[in-house]
Parts: structure tokens; sequence; C-alpha cells
């Protein structure tokens, strides 16, 4: 083959719809390096050498020498984390992805995940969801420290939020502590504060934000959701009486979402 | 619609609240499969192969071709075919939103009785053998996976090798600790010789006619000559050369490369050189000449050299005929086979030429033929031919040279079987199950990794 065949072949190929020859490679097992002469891991590059994943999947890294594909879902029974490689190879999800979440701050996942306010993130290491979808989400409020102050007239909620980026948006919706600094009237147990879901939407950074529902007096053992439809998403809050409110359809986006577990804190501006 | 600033993070305010997440599940909309999918792999030789994945309940899919595709071509179909192929693709999927795959691995099945089986046991055994035997010296072992088949992880050893006065005293060694005198199978790379055939040599010289070890030329001389070649580099201290005819004594002769230059004959005549050639640097760990010579001087009594295959004999072919030199290598490229009317002659360069008469059965003549195989025609009527033998070559020593051995060659009897120049680690997985099986059904031992690699030139 001449160089001016091979050097068409490599660059017009793919116009024509005939693409160049691949050399064939060596290694005869992928996922788990044991000898670096025949193995290699399913995320290895070498030139045109590589294997390939579907759409709807990710390939994580356990060690340097061994790596994994999974399904590109959040679905977590909330391990602890990190999971240094324990047990090894069992094929099962939560067990030995010690690279899933990106961690900040010191969450205590002993049991479950009990993230802080203040200090604490959990974010998926990779995006999911190209199209539409619908995810369920199990938390609770747990305890507070602190104090919390506010001008009379005000009101803040406190809390985690499962919290993702969309269309040049912030999104969250999470379980938090709200106040309603001197209203006793509060729309919930006649007190000044109480716990309750709270959704909201931030456009841009620093700037106002929105709210679209908040319900009150949630329950313990809360669930949340999260859903798209097309380019709309909508949140969903799982009420006293045990049945769905929705939120009205916003316009989001398309794409793959990042999802992340991270406190937040919410300040109302006007008097209920 | 209400209004309200979001503060993430408040630095100020120490209040603090504690949230848990328990669980995260997908309602809709996870995809309905996922799927990896290997490159094209080339094993180098049509093998037969058992692809596995890891879980064992992942779907698995394989296709095979005996010619080269793109990962993305159409064909061959992901039909999971049953045979001996070279070139493959595998890939797994699952459906389970909470499964992860977590390897592929192309394992050589191994064809027993028509019935294909794993190896997995195989490894345990050997891996048991080899830590028996930890203290002999070898360099390398194995220990088995056994939940997904032979996954080899290296244990170094010591080698116990340290200087060219004791290069081998851990073979004898284990030899000892076998407690039975069995032969000692000695695999290696050679210049000349039958290939994946094993044959007994009960001497140096013996082994050394066998693997071209030696050589001897006959080499004739016109008045004046000042130097001849010969095809290979010589050892430089592995040569004599006397005169056979012309009656004169050579002078001032030395040796470089493949050449021999001397003071200018006085008259024509013919030279006979002897010498020992240097193996190729790239393949002097393996250099069968050598590690049979050791072996004897070890007190090894029984020996039997193996040369790899995969090179290539010298060839020609014209008006129908074929003549192949019988072995591989390059010593036969330029060998001259002349039809003439009473007979065939052979000329082997640097060789004496063989004369064969002429007989009525052809083949019977063929059969008896030394250097050379010749194919007739379908009809054959004895030919005006001159042919030229060119194309020969020694394969390489290397994984592919040995898994073809290990195919091709079984050991006659139980006994140890040496694969010099390279460790268990550095052999490929089904190599190391091709001599993993041979153990197995040969009740051989095999031993990978020696020390010949700090002795490269022992011909001598």
């Amino acid at each position: 083959m001449s160089w001016l065949t091979q050097w068409f072949q490599d660059w017009f190929g793919d116009w024509f719809g005939r693409r160049h020859q691949i050399p064939p490679v060596p290694y005869t097992r992928y996922g788990r390096v044991f000898d670096q002469s025949t193995d290699r891991l399913f995320g290895f590059q070498e030139g045109s050498w590589q294997c390939e994943v579907s759409s709807g999947a990710v390939i994580l890294s356990r060690t340097d020498t061994d790596d994994y594909v999974r399904m590109r879902v959040p679905d977590t029974d909330c391990p602890p984390l990190p999971e240094p490689n324990a047990p090894l190879d069992s094929g099962l999800a939560d067990e030995a992805e010690p690279n899933r979440w990106q961690i900040i701050g010191t969450p205590n996942t002993s049991n479950k995940w009990l993230i802080k306010q203040q200090t604490d993130q959990i974010q998926l290491a990779y995006t999911c969801y190209s199209g539409d979808f619908v995810i369920e989400v199990s938390s609770d409020y747990v305890s507070k420290t602190g104090t919390c102050t506010g001008e009379i007239g005000t009101m803040s909620w406190d809390g985690v939020a499962l919290m993702f980026e969309l269309g040049g948006k912030t999104y969250g919706i999470g379980v938090t502590w709200s106040h309603h600094f001197g209203v006793t009237e509060v729309p919930w147990s006649g007190e000044q504060s109480g716990r309750s879901y709270l959704l909201f939407v931030a456009q841009g950074s620093g700037v106002p934000l929105h709210a679209e529902l908040i319900i009150p007096n949630a329950q313990t053992d809360v669930r949340y959701r999260v859903e798209r439809s097309g380019s709309n998403i909508r949140f969903g809050m799982l009420n006293s009486s045990g049945s769905w409110v929705y939120s009205q359809w916003l316009a989001a986006g398309t794409g793959e979402i990042q999802f992340r577990w991270e406190g937040v804190r919410v300040l109302g501006g006007g008097i209920l | 619609m209400k209004f309200y600033q979001l503060q993430p993070n408040v630095p100020d305010d120490s209040y603090n609240v504690f949230v848990r997440v328990s669980s995260v599940q997908t309602v809709s909309g996870a995809p309905s499969s996922i799927t990896v999918t290997t490159p094209v792999v080339d094993l180098g030789l049509p093998l037969l192969v058992r692809p596995r994945v890891h879980p064992s309940g992942l779907g698995l899919q394989w296709r095979a071709s005996n010619s080269p595709f793109n990962p993305w071509d159409a064909t061959p179909s992901w039909s999971n075919p049953v045979g001996e192929y070279r070139y493959w693709q595998v890939r797994a999927t699952t459906t389970g939103i909470g499964t992860l795959i977590e390897r592929i691995e192309l394992k050589l099945a191994v064809v027993l009785s028509g019935t294909i089986y794993g190896s997995t046991s195989v490894s345990a055994t050997m891996n048991a053998r080899y830590a028996a035997w930890g203290s002999t010296g070898g360099n390398t072992g194995v220990s088995g996976d056994i939940s997904v088949g032979p996954a080899y992880t290296c244990e170094i050893w010591l080698d116990s090798w340290t200087n060219f006065g004791t290069p081998y005293d851990y073979r004898h060694q284990f030899i000892s600790n076998v407690g039975m005198e069995v032969p000692l199978y000695v695999i290696g790379w050679a210049y000349d010789g039958d290939v994946a055939k094993s044959v007994y040599v009960s001497n140096i010289d013996e082994a050394y006619e066998a693997f071209g070890g030696v050589l001897t030329h006959d080499i004739p001389l016109s008045a004046g000559a000042t130097s001849f070649s010969v095809p290979l580099k010589i050892s430089p201290v592995g040569w004599t050369i006397s005169v056979v005819s012309g009656g004169f004594a050579l002078r001032n002769v030395v040796v470089s490369g493949n050449t021999v230059r001397f003071g200018a004959v006085p008259s024509s005549g013919v030279v006979r050189f002897r010498y020992h050639p240097a193996p190729p640097s790239d393949n002097h760990t393996a250099y069968l000449p050598s590690l049979l010579r050791a072996a004897f001087l070890l007190g090894c009594r029984h020996v039997v050299g193996v040369r790899v295959p995969g090179g290539a004999v010298a060839s020609a072919s014209a008006a129908g005929w074929t003549v192949m030199a019988r072995r591989e290598g390059v010593l036969y490229n330029g060998t001259v086979v002349q039809f003439l009317p009473d007979r065939l002659e052979v000329s082997v360069p640097y060789r004496s030429k063989r004369t064969y008469p002429r007989q009525s059965d052809m083949m019977s003549m063929f059969s008896r033929i030394e250097e050379v195989s010749v194919i007739p025609p379908s009809h054959p009527s004895w030919p005006g031919l001159t042919l030229t033998l060119s194309g020969g070559y020694s394969a390489n020593y290397n994984p592919a040279s040995l898994l073809a051995l290990a195919n091709l060659w079984t050991p006659e009897l139980p006994g140890v079987v040496l694969v010099p120049g390279m460790g268990l680690c550095d052999v490929l997985k089904y190599v190391a199950e091709a001599f993993v099986s041979m153990m197995q059904s040969a009740r051989c031992m095999v031993v990978f990794g020696t020390s010949v690699m700090h002795v490269p030139y022992i011909t001598g």
C-alpha cells in the first residue's frame, strides 16, 4: 500500500463510509490486569485499541489493575464510602465501587449517608439519563446543631438537597428544617419551625432564586422524586397522606445529568 | 410565586442540619441493557477459545474468524462459534441495574476426547507443584483463581544462578528431587533440525549435529584468494580450519562476523571450515545447542532437544514441481536441485553435492532424498529442471512459537520439560495453559524460566 493510499484511507475513509483497518490486539483479558503482557482494563486506550461500551454504560476504575462496567444510573442503597474493594469482583452494585462517589467533607456513611449541611457533599462520578427518567430518593431529617437566626418576618430552610445542573440552572430538592421567624401561625403544626420538603431552582450564581413548592410537615423516612419528560422536569414529594404531590413542569433542558447531595440554605424574603 | 435566595452554606451561621439519605432508585429511564465489547483479539494462531465473562450470569456473545476484521464490521456474525480461529471478539451484556460487568476473558479451551474442558483445576495443580519447587530456583510461579478460571499471578523467586562456574546447579537439584531418572526435554531455538519433534541426543556432539550447533563447510579457493564467507556469524572461540587439498598452509587467519580472512593462498585448493554459529542476539537465551551442551555438562543423561516451530522451509516451484527443504531455516536457502536425465543432484550451500540416481519409481526415489522433499505434479514425467530454493528461516523464540510447539508436540515419556529464557509471567496465558495441559496429559513437569540468559555464548 502506498503512502498516498494509506493517507487517503486514514483521512477520508470515514467520509466514504469505509474506515481503515484497525490491527487486532494481543490481549486476552479485560477488566483485570494480572499480567501486563496479556491483560488490559476495560478503560484502556492504546492508539485505536480500546473496549467499547454502550451509551448507557460507564467504565469505572477500582484500582490501578481493576475496573468494571456499570449502568449510568444513580441507584444505590447508600453503602459505606469509600468502599475499598470489598468484596472484590462480586459483580454487585454498591460493593467495591470506591470511585463511584466523589466526597467532600466528612459525611458519616457507616449507616446510610448522614450528610452535614455545612460541610458535606456526595456527588456521583458520572452523568446519567440521556432521555426521560424518574428517580426516587428516600431521605430524612435527623438532627440539627447550633442556632438559627433570622429577621422577623423572614423564612429559612436549612437541609440537604439532591442537586443538579441543567440548561444553565441549578435545581434541587431535599429535606429541610424550616423557620418562620416571629411567626407562630406557620402553615404547619402551629410552631415557628418544623421539617419540610423544599425544591428550588437557582438561575445563575449568587442571584435570587425561586422555590416552586414547599410541602410542610414532612414525614419521617420521606421520599421525593425528580422526573423528566422531554426537556421538562418536575419534582414530586410524598405527602403525609401517602400521595405524591408534584410541582408544575419546568422547562429545563435535555442531556445527561450529574447528581449530588449538598447542604443548602434558602432564605425567604417576605412574610407569608 | 414566591422568591427566595439560595445560599448553599452560610459560613458565619453555626446552624447545621443533618440529613440522612437512605436510597436512590431509578423508577424509569434506566437503560434496558448495557454492553461492553472487546477489541478484535489476535491469538497469533487459530485456536479454540472459550470466552468467559465474570460474573458468570451475564450475557455473552462472541464472533471469530481466521481473517482479520474491524471491531465495527457487520461480519462475522455474533454467533458464538466453536472452532479454531485466530481472530476473536467478545461482548458482555447485563440487563441488571445492580449488576457490574467485572471481567471478560478469552480462555484457551482444551480438547480432550472430543469434549471441551476448561483448565481451572489444572492451574491449581500447577501452582502446587511450583510452590513445592520454589527452593530449587525457578523464577516464576502461578496461582489459580478458582472462581473464574485460571488467573495467573506471579510470585518472583530468586534465581540461584550466580556465575558461569555454577550456572545450572539448581537444575541438578531439581532433577534429583524427582527421585528417578527421567528425560529432560529442552525446548529451544536452533538454526537447523526437525521442529516440534523429540530428538534424543546422547552427547554434546550429537546435539550439535542435530540442531546446527556446529557446521562444516568445504570451501573451494582460487589462487590468490584472501577470504571467504559463511552463511552464519561465527562464534569467536568456536572454529577450526584445515586444508583439504592444494598443498598450502593458511597464514594469519582472522575471523570477523561471518567472514574468514587470511594471507593470499598460492594455489587453488579446498579448505574445511568447521565452526559454531553464534546465536542471534535476540535468541541466545534459548539457543538449543548451548542448552543441550549445558545439560550434558551438568551430568544429565537422558536429554531430548525440541526445536520450536513456526519458521519456514526454503522452497522453489516450477512447471508444477515443488521442492522444499526438509528443515526450516536459512541454511537451506540457495540449495540447488537439478533434475538431470539420469540423476537428481542436490547442492546445499557449502556442503558436498549429493547425487541420487534416477529410478523408475520416482516417489520411492524422492522419499530417500535426505535434504529436500520433492512434490511432483499430478501426472509427472521426469523434468529437466534446475530449482534454487529460497525463503527459509527459523521461527522466533517467543510465546507464539511456544504455543505452536505445545499444540504440535507431546513428550513421549514422563519427564521434565524445560522452557528456558522466559518466565511464566512472560508468556501469554494461553501458552501457559497449553503447557499446563501438556503437563497433565503427558505426566510431565514443566519448568519455565532459567538463567541461560546469563550465559549467552557457551558454544565453544
